[in-house]
């Protein structure tokens, strides 16, 4: 019995631990965090003798509402697209492991060495320069993968009866993809899009080389570099002290978007039957 | 009698797996022919031969012919030849809309958009299934929410909406209770008037009671084939035998 | 919707994927064109097995040297702790999750737990400097940074993965084998420590090795605690990682010279590392599949 009563306790101290490390990370940054913000943090440029000291944040909110969007607009149509053929269109298994083998390499590559990429091939060779386009660009190329597996999953849950009665109606693939399959996994293809915009507003390694910049305004266009969010929060820390107080107000800001992101995908990604 | 539907040496595979060898059969029009045997005998891989819906499945295929009519319906295409031959599966699968939106989801593709036209359809299939007096108040209704037996009955109803020649159902009531059951046993028998009917069923007094025509089939192939009575009352193969009378299966 | 619609929409979908795959395939090409000119400098021995890591010719006595094994070795190193510590905590959590919680428990529970998914590593970074390194100085250790404190870090990160991998295999053990042993009369518990973890752990290895994967490619957080300095990884010494070196050296790198192709070289190592660690988890998954391995699938 004390084989029973240690793993017992080895779960409800784990399962305590890991509950505890999430709500540990979120009390102590808002709880840090909260002195930060009024509208001044939110709605300026930073200023100051070191940058951050004073003012605010408001070119990397909207820097990363840049980066994030234009990536999520790059990946996902992509993603979204490649699940459904690898679902709905391609018949062979030979050339579905090959797309598969691609993805779970693409998957694999750090996003450091997309940064890399993203820098070397569109700001250096085809000569774009540094700008939003060019950091978006490595971002959709990393979350491709991740909300290509959420919404090849979920089209995989849809009850194969419910396609088959479609196509033994005489309808097409195409029709029956657009009316049936797509409404049917609406809601999880939006929370795979809002889940896949957080994970590429968090990422701070592809912007460094590539359209992430240390001060500028409000971008403009997507030819032009911006602040980000993570970046500016690892750009605060690296000053040191004076500029902590910002660091932590920058932070309560994107853990803010990630909380409410996150309650957004899960209350879409559930499924819920149509009334 | 006028046969309908005839199959030539069809053979069915899943990769290399075959599950059809050689089947030869035919259905004779406005009858209810049943194909019984044990499961995992290639009752539901020959339904998905004949409407070429196995050709819309991974590393599936088949080789043999099937004629619809004097067409062999490998000239036929796909939706054309699914457009003619319907086809209802075990579980009730409504598409997650209202009643109505679910009867009129293959006339407008056919490029039907006028809503009398419209109309009409949906209401004449709803009559023919006897669903129509249950639901005609709630039309605008999720599928979802009628009964098993109700859904099962709208799926008959919107395989008929474009007018098959052939309607075939893989054992449509073996998720129903035994009054749902009755219900469309009864109707089946009403449609026979107007459509040829192909059931799958793994209930031997289901087929005895409703088929004019049965096929026993057993590890992919068709062992034997005849009236109904004369398979039941008299069946000259062993395999026949011993399955009637519970041996296995 | 007509014949040609409906044409028309499989073709976009095709071209969209086609277009899709051909980037992603010459983003891979590209980086493997970037790496290999290193090879003309520096062998592949040298690179792989080499601790001296000077990039740029300073005039020093031995010129230029590209020794990615101390790099190598801190990747592996703190991946490694991190799934230690994190599958000792998110077994754990799993177990409760898959015996104790109920269906509503798992509803609320699983959505938390992948808030740590969400957070961004560079806020993980900067919880470590602020929350960690002090107690670290506190115990000794210079400046705090060290490599136990990247694998603590890496394994909060790592928790939401193992976690709901793991519990999801234990859930499905659980279900097969449960209601046998508590006919017999035996207590969850028991039968949990003997039974669903003896069937599961083959499975939970697979995902332990799947996180190392996803662990090794981690570059923020490790680098803002990590100390950053090419020295062979000790655990409360300092170290670096390969994705560290990238990140901190590639702005100084002059395009076209051996150290930024050396770099390249390092993203492809990692890249090759964590492509055959999931390829080979794959291939070993079918296998065991197709030879219809016991009821743990």
């Amino acid at each position: 019995m004390l084989k029973a009563r240690l793993t017992k306790m080895w779960a409800y101290a784990g399962m305590g631990l890991v509950l505890g490390i999430v709500i540990f990370i979120f009390i102590y940054i808002f709880a840090k965090g909260a002195g930060s913000i009024d509208l001044e943090f939110l709605l300026e440029s930073p200023r100051g003798a070191v940058l951050g000291m004073e003012g605010g944040i408001f070119p990397a909110i909207m820097g990363s509402l840049a980066f994030t969007l234009t990536a999520v607009v790059l990946g996902g149509i992509p993603a979204v697209a490649t699940a459904v053929y690898i679902v709905f269109i391609c018949k062979r298994s030979s050339f579905e492991n090959i797309i598969r083998g691609v993805l779970q390499c693409i998957a694999g590559i750090p996003s450091i060495v997309l940064g890399l990429f993203a820098y070397s091939f569109l700001v250096r060779d085809l000569a774009i320069g540094r700008c939003i386009l060019a950091s978006s660009a490595a971002l959709a190329v990393m979350i491709m993968p991740f909300i290509e597996a959420r919404v090849e999953k979920s089209l995989r849950e849809i009850p194969q009866q419910m396609l088959s009665s479609s196509y033994a109606l005489g309808c097409s693939r195409g029709y029956t993809v657009f009316h049936i399959a797509l409404p049917y996994v609406r809601q999880e293809i939006i929370s795979a899009l809002i889940l896949g915009g957080c994970f590429a507003m968090g990422a701070t390694p592809p912007l460094i080389f590539t359209g992430g910049v240390a001060f500028s305004g409000v971008p403009q266009t997507l030819l032009e570099p911006a602040m980000a969010l993570p970046l500016h929060l690892y750009l605060l820390v690296a000053q040191g002290t004076p500029s902590l107080g910002a660091a932590y107000g920058t932070a309560f800001v994107m853990m803010a978007v990630i909380l409410i992101s996150n309650a957004l995908a899960t209350f879409y990604g559930r499924r819920r039957r149509w009334k | 009698m006028e046969m309908i539907l005839r199959l030539e040496k069809v053979s069915a595979y899943y990769g290399k797996k075959s599950a059809l060898k050689e089947v030869s059969m035919s259905v004779p029009k406005k009858q209810i022919t049943a194909i019984i045997g044990p499961s995992g005998c290639g009752k539901s891989t020959l339904l998905r031969c004949i409407n070429s819906l196995l050709s819309e499945e991974k590393d599936a295929s088949y080789t043999g012919d099937i004629f619809l009519g004097e067409k062999n319906t490998r000239d036929i295409e796909g939706d054309e030849l699914r457009r003619r031959i319907g086809m209802v599966f075990q579980t009730p699968s409504p598409f997650p809309f209202s009643v109505y939106k679910n009867m009129t989801y293959a006339p407008k593709y056919n490029g039907v958009h006028s809503k009398k036209e419209l109309d009409r359809i949906a209401v004449e299939k709803l009559k023919m299934t006897g669903l129509f007096d249950e639901v005609s108040a709630e039309l605008d209704k999720s599928a979802l929410k009628l009964s098993g037996g109700q859904q099962q009955r709208l799926c008959i109803a919107r395989a008929l909406t474009v007018d098959p020649e052939i309607l075939m159902l893989d054992e449509p009531c073996s998720a129903l209770d035994i009054k749902s059951s009755a219900i469309i046993e009864k109707m089946l028998a009403e449609l026979k008037k107007t459509y040829t009917i192909i059931i799958v069923t793994h209930n031997l007094a289901q087929a005895k009671r409703i088929a004019d025509r049965t096929v026993f089939m057993y590890d992919g192939h068709v062992i034997e084939e005849g009236p109904t009575d004369e398979i039941f009352g008299n069946p000259k193969k062993e395999e026949t035998k011993d399955f009637l009378s519970g041996v296995f299966g | 919707m007509g014949k040609k619609l409906n044409s028309a929409f499989l073709l976009i979908i095709t071209v969209l994927t086609a277009m899709a795959l051909l980037v992603l395939a010459f983003v891979i090409f590209f980086i493997v064109k970037e790496a290999l000119p290193v090879l003309e400098t520096a062998g592949l021995s040298e690179l792989l097995t080499g601790s001296r890591w000077m990039p740029v010719d300073y005039g020093t006595s031995g010129g230029m040297a590209f020794g990615l094994f101390n790099f190598i070795a801190g990747s592996v190193a703190v991946s490694f702790l991190a799934i230690v510590i994190s599958s000792v905590v998110g077994l754990g959590a799993a177990m409760y999750l898959s015996c104790a919680a109920g269906e509503r428990t798992r509803a609320f529970v699983y959505p938390v737990i992948d808030l740590l998914a969400g957070i961004p590593s560079v806020v993980y970074g900067f919880v470590g400097i602020v929350v960690m390194l002090p107690l670290f100085l506190k115990a000794g250790v210079h400046t705090g940074s060290c490599v136990l404190a990247a694998g603590i870090l890496l394994s909060a990160m790592l928790l939401p993965f193992l976690v709901s991998s793991c519990s999801d295999t234990m859930l499905r053990a659980k279900e097969c084998y449960m209601p046998s042993a508590e006919a017999m009369g035996i207590s969850k518990w028991y039968a949990m420590a003997t039974i669903v973890l003896p069937a599961s752990w083959r499975n939970i290895l697979f995902s332990m090795i799947l996180a190392v994967g996803r662990a090794m490619g981690e570059t923020m957080a490790v680098m803002m605690v990590i100390g950053n300095a090419n020295l062979f990884p000790n655990i409360l010494g300092k170290g670096e990682t390969i994705a560290s070196v990238i990140a901190l050296e590639m702005g100084t790198a002059v395009v076209g010279s051996a150290h930024y192709h050396a770099l390249y070289m390092a993203g492809l190592i990692l890249m090759i590392i964590v492509f055959f660690i999931n390829m080979g988890i794959m291939l070993l998954r079918k296998h065991l599949l197709n030879r219809g391995g016991a009821g743990n699938a």
